[in-house]
């Protein structure tokens, strides 16, 4: 019975996996005609206005860090920036943008067309200081700035096709004809006429990778929000029992504060009220007519990128005391997990869109973990926000709490706060769960109760995670069950990891030990 | 077997549920208060044909418009498709309505954010070029979108926001522009709109 059962659900797997392969796989051409520079084109008027207008000494790259409130924006963004040869100062730089149109449109629409392809897409120019501000301030993401090297006949190659794509409408899929696939075909193509168009997975990353004998090192522009974090203490300091906002920053770091006040109305605000507007007009001009506060708005500074790539497989032992040993295998595809060394992805993010362990004993194969999406937000309250924590997965887990092991199939969620010591190195989340699933003995139930995580991030290489969980079985006749699970990865190598674990529940202990490995 | 029939079913209704559930958020009221500024006070606002108020406008308007116009005698006929949007936060209500479209062809204006639901629309007067049009609007958009950064430089007397806004003025960055440019930002009360309009009468054509 349950050799059936794990075969049933290994078919649906593969069905699900089939499902987005011919998705992934039924692009038509989504790329960019390949029009060539030539003498007709050469002595039309506009394009040479245009070319004289946007000639340029050096592009750049344009890496703007995950947005994690978005899943689809969670790998990333790309565009580029060019760096006009007659002098102008950097913010008015322009950038080149791939983005989809997506006015007027619903969350399920634009999920589904985004998926299928059949959203609209656009190259758009825009000045540097507004998509500074879009990622730096209202999305709170950092950037990172690649310089590409070009020569001459290349940088006119770029311009002449960006020129004939400007005003075009072209498909946009979130795999295949998305920010990441469109810039990179258009440099491609600007160094390499007969270069093949990507059609197949691009993310924003990947094309760093696929430029990099032509990229030289990054620049790092620091997003806003963490700005003003290295600030934090020069405000705290200041502001205990006071009720009005500006009186209580009064002598502190006013320039901070301004700052502070832009970035706190950026975030999903759909309008200010009279006093905010007052008070921001009352700092506005304080601070200008202050003498130097030390602050500044605006960071940039060499900086490594590092990324881990999106797939990740794993191989090792479960030993159970009751049940013996038993074979583990993993896959994963997502995006970032505590235990990866990252330095670009929200340290306290976490998302995973497919996550498959299989556990062989003997002749059977059973499935310990297939969760289709999962994410985890575990952002510790701060002066700057007091954002909820929250999980919310759904796919099929294995359940250790209980008498007997099962899995338990449906969506797990679990809201909360975090709060932190020693400059987020560690952080204590307090969440409520709550878990509407099948289990597959006992049938449908309710799963509620209170989760504690404790995340210590001992070195860069070395991180430990705590977990404790209460779990009440059902609200009528209610069971009670207690969990602990002890985690301490180590990143042995640049793509391997070591993750040893314990965990125990009152009817067994149980010990991981697994290996894990990026694929590229 | 039919357990685990059920299991699965029960399984794939949930993961659908899920996305429903976030679909279902999306409406959030029917009106949208929102701020028109314009560069001419006076210029009638209308909203599908109907007159709502005139410039400078502060009023609720229906999420559910589609044509927004702003006119005024002498200059040229503005309109703006309205739209709804989708915003950062995915899981949380991400439609917001009634936003202005972004539209800088400049045939007859353009129109642009620079605060949560307040927008600056620049109407264009019958006979005035393009290019300084467009010089106009370029640094009106700049100081009133960054005037927050503008200030934090003034105190610092430099700083990457004060040096573009110098640019875009044409005139040198030295101690008596940063000067005149404070001047601009004290007289202005920290007011956007009055900043920016302070700002452009510093342009050299």
């Amino acid at each position: 019975m349950r050799l059936n059962f794990t075969r049933r659900i290994i078919k649906f797997v593969f069905v699900i996996l089939l499902f987005f392969n011919s998705i992934l796989l039924a692009s038509a051409n989504n790329g960019i005609e390949n029009n060539k520079l030539d003498d007709t084109t050469t002595t039309n008027q506009e394009w040479k206005l245009f070319y004289n207008d946007h000639i340029f000494n050096k592009l750049y790259l344009v890496f703007a860090g995950p947005f994690p409130a978005s899943p689809t924006s969670s790998f990333g963004h790309i565009f580029v920036l060019l760096e006009p040869k007659k002098e102008r100062p950097f913010l008015l730089w322009d950038a080149i943008d791939f983005s989809a149109n997506i006015t007027n449109i619903g969350t399920f629409e634009y999920l589904a067309k985004g998926l299928l392809g059949s959203l609209e897409g656009q190259y758009k120019e825009i000045s540097f200081y507004e998509k500074l501000r879009e990622y730096t301030l209202k999305e709170s993401r950092s950037l990172w700035l690649f310089p590409i090297q070009l020569d001459k006949e290349e940088s006119k190659n770029f311009l002449f096709r960006f020129f004939n794509l400007s005003n075009k409408i072209c498909p946009y899929r979130f795999t295949n004809s998305n920010c990441a696939s469109q810039i990179y075909n258009l440099i491609k193509l600007s160094i390499d006429e007969s270069f093949k168009q990507e059609n197949q997975l691009v993310f924003p990353h990947t094309i760093i990778n696929g430029l990099k004998n032509r990229i030289s090192d990054p620049i790092f522009i620091e997003s806003i929000d963490n700005l003003l974090k290295e600030n934090a203490k020069k405000i705290t300091l200041n502001t205990c029992g006071s009720e009005n906002k500006l009186l209580e920053y009064n002598n502190v770091n006013d320039a901070i504060l301004l700052n502070k006040l832009e970035w706190e109305y950026s975030q999903d605000r759909d309008h200010l009220t009279a006093e905010e507007k007052i008070n921001l007009q009352k700092l506005r001009k304080k601070v200008s007519l202050s003498n130097g506060n030390g602050y500044n708005n605006f960071k940039s500074y060499p900086k490594e990128f590092n990324i881990h790539p999106t797939t990740l497989a794993g191989s090792g032992l479960q030993i159970s005391k009751r049940e013996g040993i038993e074979y583990l295998l993993m896959y994963r595809f997502g995006i970032h997990e505590y235990f990866e060394n990252c330095n670009v992805y929200p340290a306290n993010d976490y998302l995973s869109l497919l996550k498959l362990e299989l556990g062989i004993k003997k002749k059977e194969i059973k499935i310990n973990q297939l969760m289709l999406f999962s994410q985890t937000s575990l952002q510790p309250t701060s002066y700057l926000s007091n954002y909820l924590s929250w999980k919310l997965g759904f796919g099929i887990q294995k359940k250790y709490e209980f008498r007997d092991r099962q899995l338990a199939s449906g969506v797990f969620t679990g809201l909360g706060y975090t709060v932190s010591l020693f400059e987020d190195e560690i952080t204590f989340s307090f969440l409520i769960n709550a878990e509407p699933i099948y289990l597959q003995k006992s049938g449908f139930s309710f799963l509620s109760g209170p989760e504690i995580i404790t995340l210590w991030n001992i070195s860069d290489r070395i991180k430990w995670m705590n977990c404790f969980k209460g779990t009440m079985k059902n609200i009528y006749n209610p069971e009670i069950y207690y969990y602990l699970e002890n985690n301490l990865g180590f990143e042995i190598y640049k793509k391997m990891m070591l993750l040893l674990s314990y965990k125990h529940s009152e009817y067994d202990n149980l010990y991981d030990i697994k290996l894990n490995f990026y694929i590229n | 077997m039919k357990k685990t029939s059920v299991f699965l079913a029960l399984f794939v209704l949930l993961s659908l549920s899920l996305f429903l559930t976030s679909c279902a958020t999306i409406a959030t009221g029917t009106k949208q208060l929102v701020t028109i500024n314009c560069n001419v006070d006076g210029a009638t606002v209308s909203l599908d044909g109907v007159n709502v108020g005139k410039t400078p406008f502060t009023g609720e308007i229906k999420k559910n418009g589609k044509v927004l116009t702003i006119e005024k005698e002498g200059y040229k006929t503005y309109t703006i498709a309205l739209s709804s949007s989708l915003e950062g936060l995915f899981w949380g209500n991400i439609i917001t309505g009634g936003t202005l479209g972004s539209i800088t062809d400049f045939t007859s204006g353009a129109a642009y954010k620079y605060a949560p639901a307040s927008y600056q629309v620049e109407l264009m007067a019958k006979g005035t070029s393009l290019n300084n049009f467009k010089q106009i609007y370029e640094l009106k958009k700049y100081a009133m979108i960054n005037m927050s950064n503008i200030s934090i430089d003034l105190s610092k007397n430099n700083g990457s926001y004060l040096e573009a806004l110098i640019y875009l003025t044409k005139m040198d960055m030295n101690k008596k522009t940063i000067e005149i440019i404070r001047k601009k930002l004290v007289e202005s009360d920290g007011d956007q709109v009055h900043f920016g309009n302070l700002i452009v009468k510093l342009l050299v054509i």
